[in-house]
């Protein structure tokens, strides 16, 4: 064994006066490993040699004393850091929901939607060219979109992965999701115009 | 009441509408077994149910040692006494929350750890000054305010040793001087440090080794 083990064996054995044979049989034959061992075990020597400092006779009585207090004692009212802490998740939290924005009205039941009446369906290419009629595009995530990777006209040839409705008060159109997407920011592309493909949203 | 104070058993009875708490701590009014025989699991789970009796007998076991562990890491023996105070406060108020999983010595051990290094940054931020003054070749001196009391030779060289042990102690980084003063002056095993100071074993190993190397430095003249 060599001495770098050696001693890590005398630094780490549970029981300081017992070591394993082999290092008992290095300590007879290596000086330097005898002179480690020697200061370890005076330095525990010397640490404890202070003695044990006991507690005062009335430990007992002064704890008593103070676990009384502390059950007379009113609640204590919440630190400030605390009140502030709660305060910032709070506002955090309000502010996500805010961003957010209004939750999506639920659909309809289909019993319930096949006996309104049916709105004209029109392509999406129509909706987009009137930004007023068509939903609000967020110009940040516009550009943010780069769906650079596939061309507009291979999209038709693409596997559908998903067909969405989607229904407004006035006016309904399908949307297809091909099984792609760039980045996390899926491809919408209208059904009923060929070879057209435009972003409409960036994110799910 | 003798089958409710049968060793290991803490039950609530109700007897004829009576509602008698045993327990073996209360089980010396009853001539039962005694506390001291209970062990330091029996003795929470009785605290547990507000036996104050199970409560004195913890810290009739504990108040030494936690007091000495106090003393050791932060060299001011009244506030070791109210830190000691204030680990037995925490065990009776949150003996709900441990679990038996392993040793309530250990237990006793983290809540006191965590308060001796809250009480060393504290003193940290607080930047108290110690009692260091160098002198004219720019070393540091350490001054100890006198007792006013004559000493025997003996006593002095003594006293001037346990001053520089405590001295080498304190000026060790918190992280090792917890882990060097549980395992050389508490004599805590490996595994009840690393459970005490919610670390691995490897770096409870490592810290003590470097603690005791830089202890060695500071103790050389003792050594």
């Amino acid at each position: 064994m060599s001495c770098r083990k050696i001693r890590k064996l005398i630094d780490e054995a549970e029981r300081p006066d017992l070591l394993m044979p082999e290092a008992a049989s290095h300590l007879e034959s290596c000086p330097a490993c005898n002179e480690f061992a020697r200061q370890r075990a005076r330095l525990r020597q010397l640490l404890i040699s202070p003695g044990q400092v006991s507690a005062p006779p009335d430990f007992h009585i002064r704890l008593k004393r103070r676990l009384a207090s502390l059950n007379q004692s009113p609640p204590t009212p919440m630190p400030l850091w605390k009140l502030a802490a709660a305060a910032a998740i709070i506002i955090a939290i309000a502010t996500l929901l805010l961003l957010r924005g209004p939750k999506p009205t639920p659909t309809p039941p289909a019993s319930a939607i096949s006996s309104m009446a049916q709105p004209e369906i029109q392509p999406l290419q129509k909706l987009l060219a009137k930004p007023s009629a068509g939903p609000t595009r967020n110009k940040a995530a516009k550009h943010r979109a780069r769906p650079a990777a596939v061309r507009p006209q291979e999209l038709d040839a693409m596997p559908r992965a998903a067909l969405i409705l989607v229904r407004r008060q006035d006016v309904e159109y399908e949307l297809a999701i091909p099984a792609i997407s760039v980045g996390a920011q899926p491809i919408f592309y209208d059904l009923n115009s060929k070879g057209s493909a435009r972003v409409i949203k960036t994110s799910f | 009441l003798e089958q409710y104070a049968r060793p290991g058993v803490f039950k609530r009875a109700i007897i004829e509408g009576m509602t008698i708490v045993t327990s073996k701590a209360r089980a010396v009014e009853l001539g039962g077994p005694s506390a001291e025989s209970a062990s330091d699991h029996e003795l929470v789970a009785a605290i547990r149910e507000g036996d104050e009796a199970a409560f004195d007998e913890i810290v009739r076991r504990y108040q030494n040692q936690i007091t000495n562990f106090m003393y050791r890491m932060i060299d001011d023996y009244d506030r070791s006494v109210e830190l000691a105070q204030e680990t037995f406060i925490r065990i009776y108020t949150s003996a709900h929350r441990y679990k038996a999983d392993y040793s309530f010595s250990t237990y006793i051990y983290r809540i006191a750890a965590n308060l001796a290094i809250s009480e060393i940054r504290r003193r940290r931020r607080r930047k108290l000054l110690p009692l260091n003054f160098s002198d004219e070749d720019g070393e540091q001196v350490h001054i100890d305010l006198p007792d006013g009391k004559p000493l025997p030779d003996e006593l002095l060289i003594e006293e001037e040793r346990r001053r520089a042990v405590a001295r080498a102690i304190k000026s060790l980084p918190e992280k090792y001087r917890a882990a060097v003063v549980l395992r050389d002056i508490e004599g805590l095993s490996y595994e009840q440090i690393a459970r005490a100071l919610n670390l691995s074993e490897g770096t409870v190993k490592s810290r003590i080794n470097r603690a005791r190397n830089l202890l060695r430095e500071k103790l050389s003249a003792y050594i």
